[in-house]
């Protein structure tokens, strides 16, 4: 990386976190600390709440997705929008007018303390987990491209993120995280269109999106309706709603984005921002994932993306293997990438049947010539951890030798405010939901405010330092990626159900809802391990299950005399 | 909920912005979405 590169790198993170740290007085109340003292316009709600989504794995994963899998990954926000309303009409004047701290806390209001806290629990265990992992996920990649070691990157990362959390709380976190997405989205932009304009001259963009349609990359919606298709319209639209009201309406870490807003119409504002501008954000950076691909129709593409693993592979007794398979890998490019431009020179004159041949010959070069498989099988015996998937090196690959000097610098700082942006938002929600949830109302319920502030930073902290051993140590379990966002699918459902329980059944009682939460975890979990549902569709299976297990036990008389709340 | 944590008035604070109401709102982010669906299904086709 060049010296204008490092600049442009250190400079914008630089200048982002110290713009936090001078916007920002050290919070002297706990309604400062958690919620940044109630002050935030919605353009600021809007990008803290889109910046907290959107980790590191976002920018890192998403085009490269793209590039193996096409647009089909765009669905699972389709419910997104449906759940910011729902959640502006039906959840925000409830948070507002018990002037809770935490989403958790409301639910001892309307129910008990165990079921306040058992809430409180699940977030606490499960973004605990996510902390770790949106810390570790861009800290093994950065690592390999920048040549640092893996515990120096997570540690990197996560000493700025403590700083400015700690010193500053939720409105250093919202400040910085308004300018962290402006530059997010400005790469993301700047990235598509240096993608655009290393394509062939004479490939018109029109042409272009027809390549990417012939290797079927275009799918952006899957209207087969099956359960255990992982991404279709219909698990986008019912799956994804029920996640994104988990995730938005009851996950802490964005709770305490949009409550910091100065009045009830900000946030709902914010909110609803969130839910106008993320699928056209989400679309364009899989579209450059695809982008990526088209390019590497007309350019030679590596053999593996990850070249660290490549060269460690290489250096063991398959290295002969390897030579021949990058051979063959070269001819089977030349022989694709003929087939392409026989295609794209019939789409303008051609007639259907010699276009319809042309996108079939695109198709059987394509099919041909899949070596890359094969090479992802001699890299991952070439060692114990050897990480033979590629997809999170496409794009960071094609930044690194395509991009000119300086935004190179500037897309690898998209990656680390994305990593920054979203570990800031889970930290100061950890920290918060600690204090308020557990040691102000179980251990010390009577200490003026500023202990309670200095309590939470010392939490937010000790988060922030167990987040990056976490990252230290992730590498030792295998699938740990995968199994982190499967678990918040996993909790979610559960979660929502309390809350909607609490919202629109009033006559449900605080014990059979309570019940009904854990057994519906265990229903959960036991449909997890025994069938292969797609793990979106849980969310919506918990929430159903908490309102109908709770319901029957309420029916039944014995829990709801013995339930303490309402 | 300690008191006077929170130095604000909140529920009146409940109004619409000025532009649109809050219905209006809410069809265009919908309408939106609709808009996004046929277009990936344009796109798809």
């Amino acid at each position: 990386m060049s010296a204008l590169d490092w600049c442009v790198l250190a400079g914008t993170i630089g200048l982002i976190v110290l713009y936090g740290l001078w916007k920002t007085r050290g919070p002297t109340s706990m309604g400062e600390y958690v919620h940044g003292g109630y002050r935030d316009r919605w353009l600021t709600i809007g990008l803290a709440v889109m910046a907290t989504q959107a980790s590191a794995i976002t920018f890192l994963s998403m085009p490269g997705q793209a590039y193996e899998d096409g647009l089909r990954f765009v669905q699972f926000y389709f419910g997104l929008p449906i759940a910011m309303v729902v959640l502006s009409v039906a959840f925000i004047p409830r948070f507002y007018r018990l002037r809770v701290l935490t989403a958790y806390e409301l639910l001892e209001t309307r129910f008990d303390l165990k079921t306040r806290q058992l809430a409180a629990f699940l977030f606490l265990l499960q973004r605990g987990l996510s902390a770790g992992v949106t810390i570790y996920a861009p800290a093994i990649v950065l690592s390999k491209v920048l040549g640092w070691s893996l515990n120096l990157t997570s540690v990197a990362i996560g000493a700025v993120v403590i700083l400015y959390t700690v010193a500053g709380g939720t409105r250093a976190v919202n400040q910085t995280q308004k300018h962290q997405m402006v530059v997010m989205l400005g790469g993301m932009v700047v990235a598509f269109v240096v993608v655009v304009r290393r394509l062939p001259p004479d490939l018109s963009f029109g042409h272009a999106i027809a390549v990417a349609r012939a290797f079927g990359k275009m799918n952006a919606v899957d209207l087969a309706p099956s359960l255990g298709s992982r991404y279709t319209l219909w698990s986008g639209l019912a799956g994804g709603c029920f996640l994104a009201m988990s995730y938005f309406g009851t996950d802490q870490s964005q709770v305490q984005r949009y409550l910091s807003g100065r009045s009830i119409a900000e946030s709902r504002l914010g909110l609803l921002f969130n839910g106008l501008v993320k699928v056209p954000m989400q679309f364009l950076i899989l579209f450059v994932g695809v982008m990526v691909f088209v390019f590497y129709q007309f350019n030679p593409p590596p053999l593996s993306f990850n070249e660290a693993a490549l060269r460690r592979a290489a250096a063991t007794s398959d290295a002969p293997r390897l030579e021949a398979l990058d051979a063959q890998h070269r001819d089977a490019f030349e022989r694709k990438r003929a087939a392409v431009q026989r295609y794209t020179a019939v789409l303008d004159r051609g007639g259907a049947a010699q276009v319809a041949a042309a996108r079939a010959d695109v198709a059987a070069a394509a099919a041909a010539g899949r070596v890359r498989e094969e090479a992802r099988v001699l890299i991952a015996r070439s060692g114990p951890r050897a990480d033979a998937n590629d997809a999170d090196y496409v794009f960071l690959s094609f930044v690194m030798a395509n991009l000119p000097r300086g935004l190179v610098g500037l897309l690898l700082a998209v990656i680390l405010c994305a990593a920054m942006s979203s570990t800031a938002s889970e930290l100061t929600a950890l920290g918060g939901c600690t204090v308020v949830d557990f040691y102000r109302r179980s251990f010390r319920p009577s200490a003026p405010d500023a202990h309670y502030v200095r309590v939470a930073k010392l939490a937010t902290g000790a988060w922030g330092v167990l987040a990056v051993l976490f990252a230290a140590f992730a590498g030792m379990v295998d699938n740990l990626i995968q199994a982190v966002n499967i678990l918040g699918s996993l909790f979610y459902g559960t979660i929502l159900g309390i809350f909607l329980a609490a919202f629109f059944a009033p006559r449900l009682r605080a014990t059979p809802v309570f019940v009904a939460a854990i057994l519906s975890e265990l229903v959960v979990f036991g449909l997890w391990l025994a069938t292969g549902i797609g793990f979106l569709w849980f969310n919506l299976i918990g929430c159903v299950a908490v309102l109908l297990l709770a319901s029957a036990l309420s029916a039944s008389g014995r829990p709801a005399r013995s339930g303490p709340g309402r | 909920m300690s008191p006077g944590e929170d130095p604000r008035p909140r529920a009146e604070m409940d109004d619409a912005p000025p532009f649109l109401t809050w219905r209006a709102i809410y069809l265009v982010v919908l309408g939106a979405l609709a808009a996004e669906i046929a277009l990936a299904l344009a796109l798809a086709s």
